[in-house]
């Protein structure tokens, strides 16, 4: 599952840039923006969530409330 | 079904990317279509000094609609002033609202008395047209490939957070 979650941030990673490029390249500077801070916030959607299970494990595993 | 999801998604947003393109593409062809029978009915009155309903066929060519459109009603209704005749036409939703409103003054125009005023009106409405036929190409070059660039991308990363 980590590997998983891994290969899916650099895979949006990877997207985002692409996506910013392209549109750089077609002059749209503002859009290219917007994707990067959409991607950017994507991603720590992503690890906020994981850093949530880790957590909520490591309270289990020690019997913390 | 995660993944026949995710595929959808990703077919959907490709398919949005080139449906935006192509959209582009059908406005330049529309707007070149216009071009031409503008020049046409350029020609009839400048060259032949055809009459009115002479002028606007050659105009329709093999099916503008709008200008069929005008032809039957002035058939219909011979009397009627050139605003009711051209008010409601059945324009494309492809053009924009300057387009439709130069080409309705190109046809108000072609209602005036002598030919120099007819011809006035053809040749503004040519001139014009000329500004909104070379923008539209400018954009569908600058703008087609990206559509379908960024449909793709979209595509991938639909796929990608879906899967």
């Amino acid at each position: 599952m980590q590997v998983e979650v891994l290969l899916r941030i650099a895979g949006v990673g990877l997207l985002v840039t692409a996506i910013c490029q392209v549109l750089t390249r077609a002059g749209r500077e503002e859009i290219a923006t917007l994707a990067t801070v959409a991607g950017i916030l994507l991603v720590l959607f992503i690890v906020v969530n994981l850093a949530g299970e880790l957590i909520a494990q490591v309270q289990a595993v020690f019997h913390l409330s | 079904m995660n993944g026949l999801l995710a595929l959808a998604a990703a077919g959907g947003c490709a398919a949005l990317g080139m449906s935006a393109s192509r959209r582009l593409a059908r406005r330049c062809t529309l707007l070149t279509a216009w071009d031409g029978a503008l020049l046409r009915m350029e020609g009839a009155v400048t060259h032949s000094g055809a009459g009115l309903t002479a002028v606007l066929k050659q105009g329709a060519g093999e099916g503008n609609a709008v200008l069929t459109e005008l032809i039957r009603r002035m058939e219909a209704s011979p009397a009627a002033s050139p605003e009711a005749l051209t008010d409601g036409l059945p324009w494309d939703e492809l053009l924009s609202s300057d387009e439709r409103e130069t080409l309705s003054a190109c046809l108000r125009g072609l209602f005036s008395p002598t030919l120099t005023q007819q011809a006035q009106a053809l040749a503004a409405a040519r001139d014009q047209w000329a500004v909104y036929l070379r923008r539209c190409r400018e954009k569908r070059e600058q703008d087609g490939k990206l559509y379908v660039s960024l449909g793709w991308l979209g595509g991938a990363a639909a796929f990608i957070l879906l899967c």
